[in-house]
């Protein structure tokens, strides 16, 4: 772990290509930057700062409240062609964080017969399944760079669009601009004073912190009011984990 | 979705009708990270009727608002 820990911050990366990402939710829109060659990747977005597009509303008895600041981290993502491991950093509750994730293979089913032109390039479609959701992917062999946005990868070439697909909550990354780096790039290192994580830790602390604010909220209801049930439902770009779902079939 | 709304009861004690008024509030809320995440809950508070339970589920919208009651 330690070995490719070192390996990220030295690695300089020839021919490479950066690509700029149009991400948008149901709540908000954020630029998001490739930077890739054929065999690593960094991606990142700067920190984010803005309203929520979503609004309160109440119909009936079904009252819907959207949080209406949003304020977002840098994220910075590293990964390999060859290693299913990918290292993000980030700032989480004012510390500094380095998670470790082992993403599972994403499994591709190529459409050759699909054919799109996006921004000069000709691109094929491919789907696939990735942490409980189904995705469609727009590449380009035309790039033979095998990354695209967030933790996407394993096609014969730049992924330009991604979206989610079949679901109300969705996800998209467009290409809005792509150039090629004429000097190499140094990918910024890996910081050393993180707080180590494995994503699960990561997930199960983040979910143990939602549960002990809904818990003491709920404990300061007006009178005239009981709780009966609180529920938490993931809406973001992974909805279900491989752990997740390893402890239901057992 | 949650079970939700206006529903009577007998109350055979008092020989009067009372009303049970079930709110669904969902929130959806994006950590740091940009992840949303909706937390559901059903409050269950007294009401005369459909129509004052959704009045209820409005003032209940204002209380979250507000900050009278929290997340």
């Amino acid at each position: 772990m330690k070995l490719i820990l070192l390996l990220f911050p030295i690695l300089c990366l020839s021919q490479t290509i950066k690509v700029n990402y149009t991400f948008t939710t149901s709540s908000y829109q954020k630029q998001e930057t490739l930077i890739a060659d054929s065999n690593s990747s960094y991606y990142y977005n700067e920190p984010y700062e803005g309203s929520n597009t979503a609004k309160d509303k109440v119909e009936g008895t079904e009252v819907t409240l959207v949080q209406k600041d949003i304020k977002l981290n840098k994220i910075e993502f590293y990964q390999n062609r060859e290693s299913q491991i990918i290292f993000y950093q980030l700032k989480y509750k004012g510390e500094k964080r380095l998670i470790t994730d082992s993403v599972p293979n994403i499994n591709w089913i190529i459409n050759k017969k699909d054919l799109k032109k996006i921004n000069g390039y000709v691109c094929n479609r491919a789907t696939t399944h990735f942490r409980g959701r189904d995705y469609e992917a727009w590449f380009t062999p035309e790039i033979p760079v095998t990354f695209g946005p967030f933790k996407f990868k394993g096609l014969p070439g730049l992924i330009l669009i991604s979206n989610s697909i079949g679901d109300n909550s969705k996800k998209s990354w467009v290409a809005t601009n792509i150039a090629t780096l004429d000097k190499l790039f140094q990918i910024p290192k890996i910081c050393e004073d993180c707080i180590n994580m494995t994503l699960k830790e990561f997930i199960e602390y983040k979910q143990n912190l939602r549960e002990e604010a809904s818990k003491a909220s709920t404990a300061r209801l007006p009178k005239g009011y009981s709780n009966v049930k609180t529920s938490f439902k993931r809406l973001s770009i992974e909805k279900v984990y491989e752990w997740e779902t390893e402890n239901e079939k057992k | 979705m949650l079970s939700s709304g206006f529903s009577t009861y007998e109350s055979i004690e008092l020989d009067s009708v009372n009303g049970t008024c079930t709110i669904t509030i969902t929130r959806t809320s994006i950590d740091e990270e940009g992840n949303e995440v909706t937390e559901t809950r059903t409050h269950i508070t007294q009401a005369a009727d459909e129509r004052d339970c959704n009045v209820r589920a409005s003032f209940t919208l204002r209380a979250y608002q507000t900050g009278a009651i929290k997340f």
